[in-house]
């Protein structure tokens, strides 16, 4: 069969094997299928050939759990062989060998390379499986991964050794060099990254039982301790919510602006204000060059929706300061009226009404 | 315009618990983050009788006096929604952890692998609505409580797991 005939072969039978791939196997094939070696009959049900599985997940950039992590020990026993049948008679034969074969390992290597660091993005992202099979796979990857560190040794002697050969090899494998040395250091960093993946996820299981554990006790009323710890320690945990907290935030507000604008004028911090205390206290002395009265008259005939940014824009305030105080006094009439949003300066939105 | 410290004071007075990962908060959470500022930010608020929380990546706004017996109630009530809501997610999501990229509709697949009698039990704690509104009502409790937000305003399935699940994951091993 030719290669052309094969893209063929595939296109006529693309449904086929398209639903061998995606559910593993197949009830019923062509006998052609079979013929080609395209597919195998494995008990009452047909499967793809590993070998096109292996190619299509590479070139769709899938990988499977069941990945093989080969060491490539036959294709580095044939390189020996070849090297010294090479040293013996120099015979073209073995030299082209030789060179086809470190292309062929580069390549191994390469997809190797890819396909580990795809299965570690898999991993990591994992969201089907349970975390115990989650533990146990990047186990078994790490125990496969630094298997290759051996392996990867024996090749870079190996390859070593074959620069001495000759020419042309020497330069094939100089070509690789810089990419070998990074396979190299990406083992290490797989090996590094999964240890601290199993460390994390065993800490994220661990984690995990205890929420587990402790929902049910929630859900059985069986909380005394969780209810405990909670209520013995309300000043650690978040209780904000929970205090009458935002029933006086307006006044805590204003104690803000108040502290804001007095340490921008350089006075004292006024002292603590609580949900009871007057926020008109303010020294009477600061608005003696205000004319309160003329405000106040341009208010009733004017009915500002928002006081603050009333008083902004009037000509004799000179200033958010000065404009400021004269919000917090105005407060005391009983003209005002509370809406519940903020202004865009951040201040209460209060209205006038006559 | 308001400063980042006036800024920070209305969020944290809402209620919010602000995580550094937030990219809705993460400049406040950022200014908090340097020691002065958190320094000073907090003596201001240990005068009016609250402080601010700053640990593993959230703030947050706690009163320091003992609640009322009316507050308490709600308090203990709203960690233990959100512990068995957290444990729900943990269900689905094994490896789920802060910074994470959720979303509502791959939810809702491997909630329909992963469902059982326990995850159930756990959602009709939560919920008293029928299953499908209790998922929905369970990523606004989420979202609510401040263990997820939306990653954009454009794209409403798709959420981040805050800092602030910490909080809680700090609460269960403590207890």
């Amino acid at each position: 069969m030719t290669h052309l005939e094969l893209i063929q072969l595939l296109y006529k039978h693309k449904d086929t094997i398209n639903e061998a791939y995606i559910n593993k196997s197949v009830d019923l094939v062509s006998e052609e299928l079979v013929d080609s070696t395209l597919f195998l009959k494995v008990a009452n049900s047909y499967r793809l050939n590993s070998n096109y599985t292996t190619f299509v997940n590479s070139i769709l950039d899938r990988v499977d759990y069941g990945m093989v992590f080969e060491s490539y020990k036959d294709e580095l026993a044939n390189l020996v062989r070849y090297k010294n049948r090479f040293i013996q008679t120099k015979e073209d034969f073995y030299k082209e060998n030789i060179l086809k074969l470190i292309d062929d390992i580069y390549l191994r290597f390469f997809y190797r390379d890819k396909n580990i660091s795809r299965l570690l993005r898999k991993l990591e992202n994992e969201v089907s499986l349970e975390i115990n099979i989650i533990i146990e796979q990047a186990n078994i990857i790490l125990e496969n991964i630094t298997e290759l560190i051996d392996a990867n040794a024996k090749i870079n002697k190996t390859f070593l050794e074959l620069k001495s050969l000759d020419d042309d090899i020497k330069a094939r494998v100089v070509a690789y060099d810089n990419d070998f040395y990074n396979f190299g250091v990406n083992i290490d960093f797989y090996i590094e990254f999964l240890k601290r993946f199993i460390t994390q996820t065993k800490e994220k299981r661990r984690q995990n039982r205890l929420f587990l554990n402790i929902a049910r006790k929630i859900i059985d009323e069986d909380d005394k301790s969780l209810t405990k710890l909670l209520d013995e320690n309300q000043n650690r945990f978040y209780n904000f919510e929970y205090s009458k907290f935002k029933k006086i935030r307006f006044f805590i507000e204003d104690d803000r602006r108040v502290k804001k604008y007095l340490k921008e004028l350089q006075l004292s911090k006024p002292k603590k204000l609580t949900a009871t205390t007057s926020i008109i206290e303010m020294p009477p002395q600061k608005l003696q060059m205000i004319d309160i009265q003329k405000i106040v008259a341009k208010l009733n005939a004017l009915s500002p929706q928002d006081i603050y940014e009333f008083l902004l824009n009037l000509e004799e305030i000179k200033d958010e300061n000065e404009a400021f105080k004269l919000y917090l006094h105005l407060l005391s009439f009983s003209n005002i009226i509370y809406e519940d949003n903020f202004n865009t300066y951040g201040i209460k939105v209060v209205r006038w009404q006559v | 315009m308001a400063s980042i410290k006036s800024q920070i004071f209305d969020i944290l007075s809402k209620g919010v618990i602000i995580s550094i990962n937030s990219d809705k908060y993460h400049e406040m959470a950022n200014y908090l983050s340097i020691d002065e500022n958190f320094e000073a930010f907090n003596e201001t608020i240990n005068e009016i009788g609250y402080k601010v929380v700053g640990e593993n990546g959230y703030f947050y706004l706690s009163k320091n006096e003992k609640l009322e017996n009316s507050e308490v109630e709600n308090f203990i009530a709203f960690h233990k929604k959100t512990i068995v809501a957290i444990a729900i997610l943990k269900q689905i999501y094994p490896l789920i952890a802060s910074g994470d990229i959720i979303s509502f509709t791959d939810f809702i697949v491997e909630f329909e692998k992963k469902s059982n009698s326990d995850i159930e039990d756990k959602l009709n704690y939560l919920f008293s609505s029928d299953k499908k509104t209790q998922i929905e009502e369970f990523f606004k409790l989420l979202e609510k409580n401040f263990i997820i937000e939306k990653i954009s305003q454009k794209d409403k399935n798709s959420y981040k797991v805050l800092n602030s699940i910490n909080y809680f994951v700090k609460i269960v091993e403590s207890v």
